[in-house]
């Protein structure tokens, strides 16, 4: 019985919401392309590439750790650009180029690892991003909890979940995406550039899919370690088909919920 | 004259497409030499001899190169199979662990005298069995609901795999061992080896029969016609009688039989029990493997043989020349890249000709 209440309290709410942020912006990256009509079977080796690059911006070339994000970002961006290429200049099967990019992305972080730090699997440990607390907000009786003690990126990840809701549902530019998703050929008519908007998106996603797997590794904890994602790319495969018809927030709170349920286990 | 000239185009469509397979493999091979010599300064050719020499260097290691590339071969053939009718079976990973759980089971539960080449037969037909309904549940909800078959699939792939782990953390768990893993399916069940010692059994040969059914089955029989009729073109296929739903439940229900015996021959050729998590992404190389060998059962053969080499090799390639293990990782990844991107090919060739 305790448990139960336990379950439904403040503290639980919080840890799942901090739990889901790198599902959130993953799944954000892969609506985002697949709204513009590429599949992205990559997720996985996007975000470990972001992993390792942010562990790697933050020990082995400098030490701050906010490099290491950028450097995760760049690096998920990179990958979104192979994919990209891949899939639209060489007109690639896109689940095989996803796949291929996974298994790519799994042996080279493992490489990255050896070289770098001479370890099997393993990184040194990274200085995390620090949490933070806002000090007027954090006084509030029930969400304060919100505002105290949170990670950065908690408030970066509710502040893009609504800036690509905007985007993708209230500008021109999200309306001719989610056209080229649908109908290629008549946006194309309609003089929309195709190539460029798909390209955008991939990198785009290969960026947040990057911003995901930094969390994983300088904020969760601070290391890489070997396959770190562990199979949350393919979980997401399912929450982005079903923002297709609905609005982004949905979509957050189903990964919400998901790991509302994780944490049933625990 | 036009008998003459279609036969040319065939010859010369699959010779493009040894072109393509080849040119993927030197051009990975390319590169993860540079990604060796950026990295380490290790000597790329040092690296490869050591490879090589590890996978076929002796009696042992070929056996141990054709253990490794046994159930490439299975599950590649499997994603062939269903790439022909332009079904993509990404949920191989699931059905080998539910074909492997089911034939553990049924081995159990066979215990006690029985002959065995019955216990083996009925083992594998239930395996085979589990995963046809798998891949066909899988095909169902393609052909009626039009779902995308590759989400269902890697949705069941968790399904399974979870599924089967808890079976051996609990009901199916040997109380003798720590690990989580069934008890031991005993010795006089599993299938022969051909090299003692090593891990190479006749499941070889029953994937090469296998090879040979199913080059028969496509290329010779009406409903192999069928099959490719609805991969090349659906639409035409439908108008020509032929019955879409019923095609891609079938194929995907062989698909996920054949990636049954995946997981069947790794218990009953291995290690004799079902351990947890025993297949290190079987599913996801079988894709690499099917596109690789352009899905022609010669050409999965061909290429299960590579990765088998591949896999076999690492271990030697780390020990002499200091390369990392997953540099073989790497280099897989880099194949399948390539391999995929036909118009790399044809790019290439373009710039040649000018």
């Amino acid at each position: 019985m305790e448990n139960l209440a336990h379950l439904f309290s403040m503290d639980m709410v919080m840890v799942t919401l901090r739990m889901a942020i790198p599902l959130i912006l993953a799944s954000i990256g892969s609506v985002i392309c697949e709204r513009s009509g590429i599949i992205n079977l990559g997720i996985e080796g996007m975000m470990l590439m972001g992993a390792i690059g942010a562990v790697m911006g933050g020990t082995a070339f400098t030490s701050v750790p906010w490099l290491g994000v950028a450097l995760a970002i760049i690096m998920g961006g990179l990958f979104g650009l192979l994919h990209a290429v891949l899939c639209i200049k060489y007109h690639t099967n896109q689940a095989v180029s996803g796949v291929g990019i996974n298994i790519f992305a799994s042996g080279l972080t493992l490489v990255l690892c050896k070289v770098i730090w001479n370890k099997e699997g393993l990184s040194e440990e990274v200085a995390q991003i620090p949490t933070i607390t806002i000090p007027g907000l954090s006084k509030i009786p029930v969400l304060g909890a919100l505002f105290t003690n949170q990670s950065p990126y908690l408030y970066i990840t509710l502040f893009i979940v609504f800036i690509s809701w905007y985007i993708m549902f209230k500008t021109k530019a999200g309306l001719r995406l989610r056209t080229i998703g649908d109908h290629p050929k008549a946006a194309a008519t309609a003089g929309v550039n195709v190539k460029k908007y798909r390209y955008v998106s991939v990198i785009l996603c290969g960026m947040l899919c990057g911003l995901a797997g930094s969390y994983l590794s300088i904020v969760q904890s601070n290391l890489f370690v070997k396959e770190m994602v562990a199979g949350r790319g393919d979980i997401l495969r399912w929450q982005q088909r079903s923002s297709e018809d609905g609005i982004l927030w949905d979509h957050s709170l189903q990964v919400f919920c998901l790991h509302f349920h994780r944490q049933l286990e625990l | 004259m036009e008998k003459q000239t279609v036969k040319k185009q065939k010859v010369f469509l699959s010779l493009e497409q040894l072109y393509l397979s080849i040119f993927a493999i030197i051009l990975s091979l390319l590169i993860t030499a540079l990604i060796m010599l950026v990295s380490g300064g290790e000597n790329p050719i040092n690296a490869f001899q050591a490879l090589l020499a590890g996978a076929l260097g002796s009696k042992t290691a070929i056996a141990t190169t054709l253990g490794k590339t046994v159930p490439l071969l299975f599950v590649g053939m499997a994603c062939a199979f269903s790439n022909k009718a332009g079904l993509f079976n990404i949920g191989c990973e699931g059905q080998l662990y539910i074909g492997a759980l089911t034939a553990t089971a049924t081995a159990l539960a066979m215990q006690g005298g029985l002959p065995r080449f019955l216990v083996i037969l009925v083992s594998f037909l239930t395996g085979m069995m589990s995963g046809a309904l798998v891949g066909g549940f899988n095909g169902l909800l393609k052909a009626k609901l039009n779902i995308n078959e590759v989400l269902v699939a890697i949705m069941l792939n968790y399904i399974m795999k979870f599924f089967a782990s808890y079976c051996v953390h609990g009901p199916m768990k040997d109380p003798k061992s720590k690990v989580m893993q069934s008890p031991s399916i005993g010795q006089e069940y599993m299938l022969t080896k051909i090299l003692p010692k090593s891990q190479l059994t006749t499941a070889l040969i029953l994937g090469l029969i296998l090879a040979a059914l199913l080059y028969v089955f496509i290329n010779k029989t009406g409903a192999g016609f069928a099959l490719r009729a609805v991969g090349e073109n659906g639409s035409a296929a439908q108008a020509a009688g032929i019955s879409m739903v019923k095609t891609v439940i079938i194929t995907m229900a062989a698909s996920g039989a054949i990636a049954a015996l995946t997981g069947v021959t790794e218990v009953f050729g291995k290690t004799g029990k079902f351990v947890d998590g025993f297949s290190p992404g079987y599913g996801f190389t079988g894709i690499a493997v099917a596109v690789l060998g352009n899905n022609h059962p010669v050409g999965v053969i061909l290429s299960a043989l590579l990765f088998g080499i591949l896999e076999s090799g690492a271990m030697t390639m780390s020990y002499v020349a200091g390369v990392s293990t997953s540099m073989i990782k790497v280099m897989q990844g880099l194949v399948i890249l390539f391999v995929a991107t036909p118009e790399l090919v044809a790019f290439m060739k373009r710039r040649r000709a000018k």
